[in-house]
């Protein structure tokens, strides 16, 4: 069973508040997350979001990687309640920590993600720590209330003649007298035949007859009182050594069923996840898959389904959903249902990939969600009857990639790698027309009686009238079919003993924004930017024929790619981004720097060094601001960064220094004004002496953001104020001071955070301004305590504290809001460690403009059945109580009555979840 | 680390030669269910293995044929402090995730810091040492530069007398044979037919 750390104080127990304070909020802060302090090096990490947002987003997803890495890998994240959660996997846990990122990407496009700046390019830095000595915290084993260690054989093992030793430790136990304790094999005392020195049992039983064998350790404590005996069993004989050895297999199946009313609304979800490994001395098979009642034809897949061969080392093929990698501009991650291809002979490697980023979506299960009336583009004939025009809406079209990279690795010396990426919207996928969608009409559609209609019945009711409909099959007024090719290639290569790496890494991207109408021909080309087909795209003439000076000027002779030959390849046409790669004119004076600092370019050039305890990492970084790749959505564009940084352990790994300096702004194009430039210094310690004493953590950064900005702006008449220069510093300490109280082991940690925001131009601003940036202060203290009753509690405290600024007309009002919150959470082994039961209680008081008091309780239990088979069950109910409810005169409820108790006391949340999983 | 004396562990299966050292005493024939003490010296002969586990947290080492190495542990009340000193040859290391005390095993050129891992060392004084994940993470150190890579499930790194530190992705062939992994040994039975001929063929049948 896996360990799985999971730190409560986030996200649900902060809604209420939040949602009377999204107000002050900009829209990327509709998200909501509280970063733990630290995770736990070889431990799943829990990470909680809270979504501020009526509606669920179509993708929520967590990306992390190790700090500084150069690709983050995805999880989706699951809605628990009011929460989503994430579950990062142990091995992504190391001592060198990990950065991750949220988003969550809504239906019409918008995104929200934690950090809210930049994510991408600055993700938050999680620090881990080792974890606690877990000594007294046994998890489901054999072991019965004397803390004995079955040493061989494994309980359930097949074991033959050499391998029969009976033998068990005693050096966790301390109340045994070791004179009373007795061994049996199969009912039979062999006391005297084993040896039993130094805690340390064992017993040589020498031949045994082929079957299934029962030992039991029968023993008294100082006390002369019995204890519990200690009783496994093993199988005598042999495994089918041959077979298991060219065929082996394992893998798991996990059931989760949960029925949640949130607010109440009901969230029922039912979810299969399993995965499986084949695995033959030559080749493996490894299969997933996730079957959610998430699936929906009116969205982008839930369910996922993937499988990869590998062949030795050399091949690996990848079928169904996958998570392809080429660079961080180009595909990073991101997932791809197709077929994937990765053939490595170490010094020359060639990845393909083939399949679809997004499938069609036909149109969303709403009224007016496959069909929608324009008003504004209704049409009027002559005899005074109308066309009505009935656009497609609610549909994605199934996006197409394909991909592939040739790179060598010539003995370390010199990598280099070319790539190519092609992505198209494939405007074939989306049905034209739909017979059973609905759509709404009002008075604006004369002669036709308001209400819901699909489109044969409209059309019906139009004929009618005496009217039309035009309906049309292409250039549909949402969503565009988009196109985008990505090329590049990297070069590479190390020094000194390979203590230190130089990589350069170049991407051109062209995109289309708008396929619909396919690729033009030359003579299109021609009249582009301008009526006149004269060879020249871009020029202009005035009235008698002269050309007008200054105008672009692009002859269609130096095209050297006819349009419509290369269209298979990519759409060119007056929508692409940008229309010219490189701009012509500067090419003859700056070849080079021409070409990289190209629009639609994007590229990184990294000196990555290893000198005794440090890592150093050197780094310049460019995005273009024309650059798109539609495999890495969230890849920032228009942005330079350059960082230099280090890491360096100290004291014999104990200690441990983080620190850098980054600078990032938007200066590509020489047109660009008021760039913002934000330059970010960090620095984090930490400090861990070793197991079992105080550890510390700190973390420092301050960013400074200013955009060049010296005058004021006016829109019409009204003036207004864009000058940035700001400085927000923030810090976190975290102390945890492991000790023992009696027989209780303890941990008590301390976490102090805060957030301050600084306008530098303070003094030179109107009365009038917002500085919108929001102080916070945070503290938590934690207690962890382990019993030697198979009891451990975990007692929490948090207090997060916020100063939003608003405006009271002219004035400037800072509005503080206060969250206290108080849990208790303890889990109890029962029935010889089959059971584990787990029960929490907690406490949210939210202070602001409305208090509130949100009161929830969790009880559940996890039951190993069998070795393979476990079970889990989760309950919750959370309360929530509004004092000021009572007296408002409303009706808080809706219920039609005012100031009634339910307006008070209401249920907020309720939820069972129930897992089932079996591993073979 | 000189630890002396302390009782820290148990071998589970002996194949083949192994020879243990204690103190100055010569060497004497390690046998199934021989309890460590820390110090011990253990050898491995041509075809030898040993497999023992330590009696705090289970964490187990299995040592392959040709392999020379030192026992040491320091006990505590509540855990043992590990470590190897392998001279050469091919150990596997599997510690799980409830170790309770430090376990570091060091060679001539490296040392591996373990935590909940399982790992193959093969360390050949010439050529360097080669770590092979096989779960968990294990941090391998050149001792001669302070370089030091952190070692994952399917991935071999490899720490070289020249001070260098590096990692690739692991051959599934090179990875040792654990004789645990696939209890007992092949047993054959030769039948042999003869034919009116006189000519004879044989029938061989392996069993467990």
């Amino acid at each position: 069973m896996k360990h799985r750390k999971c730190f409560l104080g986030n996200g649900i127990k902060l809604i209420p508040c939040l949602f009377l304070i999204q107000i002050g909020f900009s829209q990327t802060q509709i998200l909501h997350h509280n970063p733990p302090p630290s995770g736990i090096i070889g431990e799943d990490l829990i990470i909680h979001a809270t979504l501020l947002e009526t509606t669920d987003p179509i993708e929520a997803t967590l990306y992390y990687r190790l700090p500084g890495g150069e690709s983050y890998l995805e999880i989706n994240c699951y809605k628990v309640g009011f929460n989503w959660e994430a579950v990062i996997p142990e091995f992504a846990l190391t001592e060198s920590g990990l950065e991750y990122v949220i988003t969550f990407q809504f239906q019409d496009g918008r995104i929200a993600s934690f950090p809210m700046v930049d994510p991408f390019n600055r993700p938050h830095l999680l620090n881990t720590i080792p974890p606690e000595d877990s000594g007294d915290i046994d998890v489901f084993g054999e072991l019965p209330n004397v803390d004995i260690l079955i040493l061989s054989p494994e309980p359930y093992d097949i074991v033959d003649q050499n391998s029969v030793l009976v033998a068990a430790s005693f050096f966790s136990v301390n109340n045994v007298d070791e004179s009373t304790v007795r061994l049996f094999i199969d009912g039979e005392d062999v006391s005297a035949k084993m040896l039993l020195e130094d805690g340390i049992l064992s017993y040589d039983p020498g031949t045994m007859k082929t079957g299934i064998h029962i030992i039991e350790i029968q023993m008294k404590d100082l006390e002369q009182q019995d204890l519990a005996p200690v009783q496994w069993s093993f199988t005598y004989g042999t495994i089918q050594k041959n077979m298991s050895k060219l065929f082996e297999y394992n893998g798991g199946v996990n059931s989760r069923i949960s029925t949640e009313t949130v607010a109440g609304t009901p969230l029922n979800i039912a979810e299969i996840m399993g995965d499986l490994s084949l695995n033959v001395q030559w080749a493996k098979l490894s299969t997933n898959m996730r079957l959610t009642s998430r699936e929906s034809p009116y969205l982008q897949p839930h369910n996922r389904l993937g499988t990869q061969f590998s062949f030795g080392s050399i091949l690996n093929l990848d079928i169904g959903d996958f998570y392809p990698r080429f660079n961080p501009f180009t595909i990073d991650g991101k997932r791809v249902r197709g077929l994937g291809l990765n053939a490595d002979l170490k010094w020359v490697r060639l990845q393909f990939i083939k399949g679809e980023l997004n499938r069609e979506v036909h149109q969303q299960n709403i009224v007016n969600g496959g069909y929608q009336i324009l008003p504004d583009l209704t049409e009027t004939k002559e005899d005074g009857s109308k066309t009505y025009y009935l656009d497609r809406t609610g549909f994605a079209f199934k996006r197409k990639i394909s991909g592939i990279r040739l790179s060598l690795d010539l003995f370390s010396k010199l990598r280099a790698g070319i790539h190519f990426m092609k992505i198209r919207d494939d405007t074939t996928s989306v049905n034209r027309v739909l017979s059973g969608a609905e759509f709404s009409t009002d008075s604006l559609v004369a002669g036709v009686t308001p209400g819901t209609y699909d489109i044969d019945s409209f059309k019906a009711a139009l004929n009618s009238g005496g009217h039309t409909l035009n309906t049309p099959t292409s250039n549909w007024r949402g969503q565009k079919p988009m196109d985008n090719l990505v090329v590049g290639f990297n070069l590479g290569t190390s020094f000194d003993q390979k203590k230190m790496t130089l990589d350069f890494n170049w991407n051109m991207s062209l995109f289309n924004r708008d396929i619909w109408d396919g690729a033009m021909s030359r003579a299109d080309l021609d009249t582009a930017l301008d009526d006149s087909l004269d060879g020249w795209i871009g020029v202009q003439y005035d009235p008698n024929g002269k050309e007008i000076e200054g105008t672009t000027k692009i002859d269609t002779a130096l095209i050297a790619i006819n349009p419509i030959k290369f269209q298979e390849i990519f759409i060119i046409n007056s929508n692409m981004s940008p229309l010219v790669p490189i701009d012509i004119n500067a090419m003859k004076a700056h070849p080079i720097s021409s070409v990289i600092n190209m629009p639609s370019s994007a590229f990184n050039i990294r000196l990555r060094g290893h000198y005794a305890q440090n890592s150093f990492l050197l780094e310049y970084r460019q995005v273009g601001p024309e650059y798109v790749s539609l495999a890495n959505p969230f890849l920032r564009s228009n942005a330079r960064q350059f960082t230099i940084s280090d890491r360096v352990s100290l004291l014999n790994r104990s200690l441990f220094l983080n620190f850098g300096f980054k600078h990032l702004d938007n200066k590509i194009l020489r047109t660009t004004v008021n760039p913002l430039n934000t330059n970010t210094f960090f620095i984090n310690m930490t400090f861990l002496p070793g197991p079992e004493m105080p550890s510390v953590i700190v973390n420092y950064q301050s960013i400074g953001k200013n955009n060049e900005k010296t005058k004021l702006d006016s829109v019409g008449s009204t003036v207004i104020d864009l000058r940035e220069d700001s400085k927000a510093a923030s810090n976190m300490m975290a102390v945890t001071v492991p000790f023992t109280s009696g027989e209780i082991k303890q941990n008590l940690t301390l976490n102090i955070g805060n957030v301050t925001n600084l306008d530098n131009l303070l003094k030179k601003r109107s009365s009038g301004y917002l500085f919108p940036k929001t102080d916070s202060k945070t503290i938590s203290i934690n207690l962890s305590s382990a019993f030697p009753s198979q009891l451990k509690t975990i007692t929490q405290f948090s207090q997060t504290k916020l100063e939003i600024p608003t405006m009271n007309g002219n004035t400037l009002v800072k509005t503080p809001y206060t969250w206290t919150n108080i849990s208790l959470s303890a889990n109890y082994h029962l029935f010889q460690d089959k059971m584990l039961a787990k029960g929490s209680i907690s406490l949210l008081n939210s202070q602001s403009q409305i208090n509130s008091q949100l009161l929830g309780f969790r009880a559940g239990a996890d039951y190993r059945i069998n070795k393979n088979l476990s079970a889990t069950f989760m309950s919750q109910i959370r309360l929530n109580y509004i004092p000021s409810f009572k007296k408002d005169n409303l009706d808080n409820d809706g219920d039609g009555q005012v100031d009634n108790a339910n307006e008070v006391l209401k249920i907020n949340s309720t939820g069972i979840i129930l897992t089932l999983q079996y591993n073979f | 680390m000189g630890f002396g004396g302390d009782r820290i562990a148990v071998a589970t299966k002996v194949i083949g030669t192994v020879h243990y050292t204690r103190g100055k005493v010569a060497p004497k024939i390690l046998n199934k269910g021989h309890i460590f003490e820390s110090g011990d010296v253990v050898k491995t002969e041509k075809g030898g293995f040993v497999a023992l586990i330590f009696i705090d947290d289970k964490s187990a080492l299995k040592i392959k044929e040709n392999t020379e190495l030192v026992i040491a542990g320091k006990r505590s009340a509540k855990a043992i402090a590990k470590e190897i000193n392998l001279s050469g040859g091919i150990i596997r290391a599997q510690v799980n995730k409830q170790q309770k005390g430090d376990f570091i095993i060091r060679t001539s050129v490296s040392v591996a810091s373990v935590k909940g891992t399982d790992f193959w060392l093969i360390s050949d004084s010439k050529m360097g040492d080669s770590v092979i994940g096989i779960n968990g993470v294990v941090m391998l150190m050149n001792q001669l530069t302070g370089e030091s890579l952190d070692i994952t499930g399917g991935i071999t790194g490899f720490s070289s007398q020249n001070g260098a530190v590096q990692s690739f992705t692991t051959d599934p062939n090179t990875i040792p044979d654990d004789p645990t992994a696939t209890e007992g040994d092949d047993k054959i039975l030769k039948i042999e037919f003869e034919d009116a001929s006189g000519k004879t063929k044989t029938l061989i049948l392996k069993y467990k």
